[in-house]
């Protein structure tokens, strides 16, 4: 019986068609109670002030008819929200008012029934109150409706007051756009990711702020704020400053409660953007920046391949008991130790491990493991290097030779290994490095002094980092009791040899305990238990009448 | 099984309710209501997670990655058992020592609660350190350390020093498990526990909570097993006692004649049979069971590769004196927790016993201080110089600190300390805090907080924070409720962060 009852609710929550149906009837049946809501308001206008006070029979009939057929929009609502994608800025406020409508009409309908005919004048003003209130609940939010369904702008556009321009422009680039994306890098690669992420809400049908990702002519227009893409200076463009913003901050996009742009997308844009936006440029090099090193894969293919690194080289690795984790929720970089197989995988079974991930490891530590200069070979390929561990391993000079000029490497853990001073001005060639430990090295004094003054803000730790210097040391320890008290204190004496200068608890108004006393202004002030004190401290003006003075 | 059954198994009737309701919400489209009633964990699982199926990957957290890009990757966390004297140790009052022997006043002690060892006392005598301070340079205007800490002094400029501590516990129990849990009362997950649940182990080999104890030479507390418990979550992320004698881990070693293979087979035999018996009762504690006879399995290997020190270069045991070959002193506890480090330990947790001292303070404190400095100020200089500390947070703290005033006589050369809850020293290094500098202050007689208070959930949360996880996501629902480390408070100090 459970079981039946939980399985027939799961499957109302599936996609099946009649549901869908019934959601898709919202837009036809919402008609029926906005049109018998106004009738409503006609004919009740009409009785009040054109005096048909006779006949108040239809007014029952189409305040139900409001009622009744405005829950049955509302519901068919709610099922056409669950099941399309609607821009929540509008859909929410749309949905509450709906529904607060729906509720004082409902109410209005059940006033008018008590009213008895317009007899009971108190049942009657609610009726018409509450009748009002739901018109003007149902106005913004058949507003909110109308502008999902048709865009901003749909009413108000045409407006006196409002400007034409912007329509009548970006309604040109719509026929040039199609033809302008054919083939390029735009429309392989940045239309599909706009599309994802960003089209719902600025496509040609919505254009929300007015602004359509649709095509690269209606990018370049821009929407409210301007221009999407500063063709000058590409980089400052709003497009990418937008997608850059921090999450918290308002005006970030896709919005937060959105399904955000993955790093490798933002890569792809930022790449797009910067190198021109140009349309059709199907050679374009998207490899995250004009000035990065032509030899490092492109960042174009790092979205598909997500898709290449199947789970089964996951798994390998989770087999292998490798440490594999994203470097953080939502990234594709990874955090890779090989702490707990190192001395049991050769090298070659590293680097067979590795090879399949190589394009997103960030942080790699491979300390006390059997990798050797050779398999630096492959290491030094890994495009998104940042921290290079290899404590205790038999790297020398030859594999640090193969890093040089590594694109993104920002640490490097050289301490135990068989570096020399050869490595130095390999080391000094890795453009982003920050930090290099090489203590335990091969590395002389001499090399050591080289590497220090060879590039500034690289931080080099050797393991000699000085102890901390003394600043003073105290003078000789004379114990005294000679200081005066703080405060009001001026006597020396224990409180607890003194008569408090009470009868009763200030704060409960009990016996006093002799146990507990303090000394204020001083005078000694008796308490009956050990709370009060504490609470005559939070406060003592309040208690300070109740002492004799 | 019939599958049928098995479904009425697994639905539980908070599971039937959430679910039922759930689904009427998706069909009435109002997926906030039903995101409310949703009986899973929040968490976002990455790509990389959906391997994660019931067994797992060995040591993947329920989390998959951090929340965010986080600063430190592990956490060794040393607790000195019984509190030491922070007045004596780090919290430098010149003013004091014009003060021996006068009365506390009571506009400094505001009928604060006292513990049944001292409130019976007549007087309140103040009682100076009688140790010699030295200021140190460290990254900011430099940091007063007592006499009884030279080596660890060395290091000043990498110790993020906060004055400012305070806690809600009086004695060392209730104390200690707010430090460990977020909460006094026994039963929570320690902070470890929730490290393992949350985010796993870096090296399958190892349990990912460690636990060292190194046994004092003062008046020493109990120290239950329950700090380093699991509470609610599974007992998998329960800490792993790492014993001082010859055997660390107790049965862990095959009988004699027992060879590995065989070994491997019997617990393949076992883990079958323990399949069978998850099928019939569901139990998720069988599943634990199984994933811990395999992390014992690869612990016969790991362990005593661990806690063999012959590899390690002389000048390195020297850095962490006379005492590291000794098993189960703090040298030696020290040695084992960069070589935890190293491999990839996520939480580990050394306790010093013996900090309690109630009487006969500068005599007793010597000791335990002796045995602490120059071990400590080894794992931060070894740490250091292998590119660990940068991603290793060191958290140095007790449950409490000790009174201003005397319990007991008070002479020129000798007094004893009661507990002290309202202000209390600790200190962090390395994984992301601002190093060398001091935070917060004491009142002129080391009694109350003058500027800038820390909490225990401050800590923790920034402790979180640290390790790239926001304490108020880090959740595990368990009775209805949603349970936190910081249960509903705490605050991240940025002040201390780098």
């Amino acid at each position: 019986m459970i079981v039946n009852i939980s399985m027939l609710a799961d499957s109302a929550g599936g996609p099946f068609s009649l549901f869908t149906l019934f959601g898709r009837l919202h837009p036809l049946v919402l008609h029926v109670p906005i049109g018998a809501v106004l009738a409503l308001a006609v004919v009740e206008l009409l009785t009040w002030f054109a005096g048909f006070e006779e006949s108040r029979r239809p007014h029952g009939m189409l305040a139900w008819l409001a009622a009744v057929s405005a829950w049955i929009s509302v519901s068919t609502g709610l099922v056409m929200h669950a099941n399309g994608t609607y821009d929540p800025d509008d859909a929410l406020p749309h949905r509450n008012l709906a529904i607060a409508c729906s509720i004082m009409i409902t109410l209005a309908a059940f006033a008018n029934c008590r009213s008895n005919y317009g007899k009971r004048a108190g049942m009657l003003w609610i009726y018409r109150i509450l009748l009002f209130a739901g018109i003007a609940a149902m106005i913004p939010a058949g507003h909110l409706g109308a502008t999902m369904t048709h865009g901003e702008g749909y009413l108000m556009g045409f407006s006196p007051g409002a400007a034409s321009k912007p329509e009548s422009n970006s309604s040109a680039s719509v026929e040039s756009a199609p033809a302008d994306a054919a083939d390029g890098a735009f429309s392989t690669i940045i239309l599909p990711i706009l599309r994802a992420k960003c089209l719902t809400c600025h496509g040609e049908d919505q254009r929300k702020g007015k602004l359509s990702l649709e095509s690269v002519e209606s990018i370049r227009a821009g929407g409210k704020s301007g221009p999407a893409i500063d063709r000058e200076k590409p980089a400052d463009s709003l497009i990418l400053e937008r997608i850059h913003r921090d999450l918290e901050e308002k005006g970030h996009m896709p919005p937060r409660s959105k399904t955000q742009l993955l790093e490798s997308e933002i890569a792809s844009i930022d790449a797009w953007v910067k190198t021109g936006a140009a349309p059709n440029a199907g050679s374009l090099q998207l490899n995250g920046g004009a000035d990065s090193k032509p030899a490092a894969p492109d960042t174009t293919e790092s979205h598909p391949a997500r898709a290449r690194v199947d789970d089964g080289a996951f798994r390998a690795l989770r087999d292998a008991l490798v440490h594999v984790q994203p470097v953080k929720q939502g990234s594709e970089l990874l955090w890779m130790d090989f702490a707990a197989p190192a001395a049991r995988l050769g090298e070659n079974e590293i680097l067979q491990l590795l090879k399949p991930v190589a394009g997103d490891v960030g942080d790699l530590a491979l300390n006390r493991s059997k990798i050797t200069d050779e398999g630096m070979a492959s290491i030094a390929a890994f495009p998104r290097l940042r921290r290079l561990e290899l404590r205790s391993t038999a790297v020398g000079d030859a594999g640090i030779d193969k890093l040089k000029n590594h694109p993104s490497l920002e640490e490097l853990i050289l301490t135990q290994t068989k570096t020399t001073d050869a490595s130095v001005d390999s080391i000094l060639t890795i453009p982003k490095l920050a930090k290099v430990y090489v203590w335990g090295s091969g590395l002389t004094p001499e090399g050591l002094a080289r590497l220090r003054a060879g590039k500034s803000g690289l931080q080099v730790d050797a393991g000699d980092a000085p102890a901390a210097a003394v600043v003073k040391v105290e003078d000789p320890i004379k114990l005294s009791g000679d200081a005066p008290l703080p405060g009001a204190q001026t006597a020396n004496a224990a409180p607890a040899n003194l008569k408090p200068i009470n009868s009763v608890c200030p704060v409960t108004g009990k016996p006093l305990n002799p146990a507990y006393q303090i000394v204020f202004e001083g005078k000694v002030i008796g308490f009956c238990c050990p709370n009060c004190p504490s609470k005559f401290w939070e406060n003592p003006a309040e208690f300070k009448a109740k002492i004799p003075q | 099984m019939d599958p049928l059954e098995r479904h009425h198994l697994e639905i539980t009737r908070r599971r039937f309710f959430g679910k039922s309701l759930q689904s009427i919400c998706n069909g009435f489209g109002v997926a906030g209501l039903s995101s409310l009633v949703n009986a899973q964990p929040a968490s976002a699982f990455g790509r990389v997670l959906n391997l994660n199926d019931t067994k797992g990957g060995p040591g993947a957290g329920a989390l998959g990655a951090p929340h965010f890009a986080p600063k430190a990757k592990r956490i060794i966390y040393l607790h000195m058992e019984g509190a030491p004297s922070q007045i004596d140790l780090f919290d430098y009052k010149p003013s004091l020592r014009q003060r021996y022997n006068q009365d506390l006043p009571d506009s400094v002690r505001r009928g604060q609660r006292l513990t049944g060892m001292t409130s019976g006392q007549t007087r309140f005598p103040v009682a100076p350190s009688i140790f010699k301070f030295t200021q140190y340079k460290n990254n900011a205007d430099g940091v007063w350390i007592s006499e009884l800490l030279p080596n660890l002094a060395s290091v000043s400029d990498e110790l993020c020093m906060i004055h400012s501590m305070q806690t809600d516990a009086i004695n060392h129990e209730p104390g200690i498990t707010f430090f460990q849990t977020g909460n006094e009362q026994p039963g929570r997950p320690a902070f470890g526990a929730w490290m393992s649940y949350g985010l796993g182990n870096s090296n399958a080999d190892l349990p990912c909570f460690i636990v060292m104890i190194a046994q004092g030479t003062g008046n020493m507390q109990a120290l239950s097993a329950r700090f380093w418990g699991s509470g609610f979550l599974s007992s998998e992320h329960q800490g792993c006692k790492l014993r001082s004698g010859s055997d660390p881990v107790l049965y862990l070693h095959d009988p004699d004649g027992l060879k590995r293979d065989d070994r491997r087979k019997m617990l393949d035999v076992v883990e079958k049979l323990n399949e069978q018996e998850y099928e019939q009762s569901l139990d998720p504690e069988i599943r634990a069971r199984i994933s811990q006879a395999e992390m014992a399995f690869r612990m016969q290997m790991s362990v005593p590769e661990l806690t063999d020190f012959t590899n390690e270069d002389a000048a390195t045991l020297d850095m962490y004196g006379p005492d590291v070959r000794k098993p189960g002193t703090m040298a030696a506890n020290c040695l084992l927790a960069r070589r935890l480090a190293e491999r990839g330990v996520r939480f580990i947790q050394l306790y010093q016993r013996g900090w309690d001292q109630h009487g006969n303070l500068p005599g007793e404190i010597r000791g335990q201080a002796k045995a602490l400095d120059q071990p400590l100020a080894a794992l931060i200089r070894d740490l250091r110089r292998r590119g660990l500390l940068d991603e290793t947070l060191i958290l140095w703290a007790s449950e409490f600190g000790r009174t201003v005033y005397s319990q007991g006589t008070l002479t020129e050369t000798n007094y004893g300390r009661d507990h002290h809850p309202r202000c209390f020293t600790v200190w962090m290094a390395g994984g992301g805090v601002k190093p060398g500098i001091t935070y917060g202050k004491t009142d002129e007689y080391c009694y109350n907080i003058d500027e800038n208070p820390v909490t225990v959930h401050d800590l923790h949360a920034t402790m979180l924070h640290l390790m790239g996880l926001d304490h108020e996501r880090l959740i595990y629902r368990h009775l209805g409720r949603d349970y936190r480390l910081t249960d509903v408070f705490g605050k991240v100090v940025p002040a201390l962060i780098a």
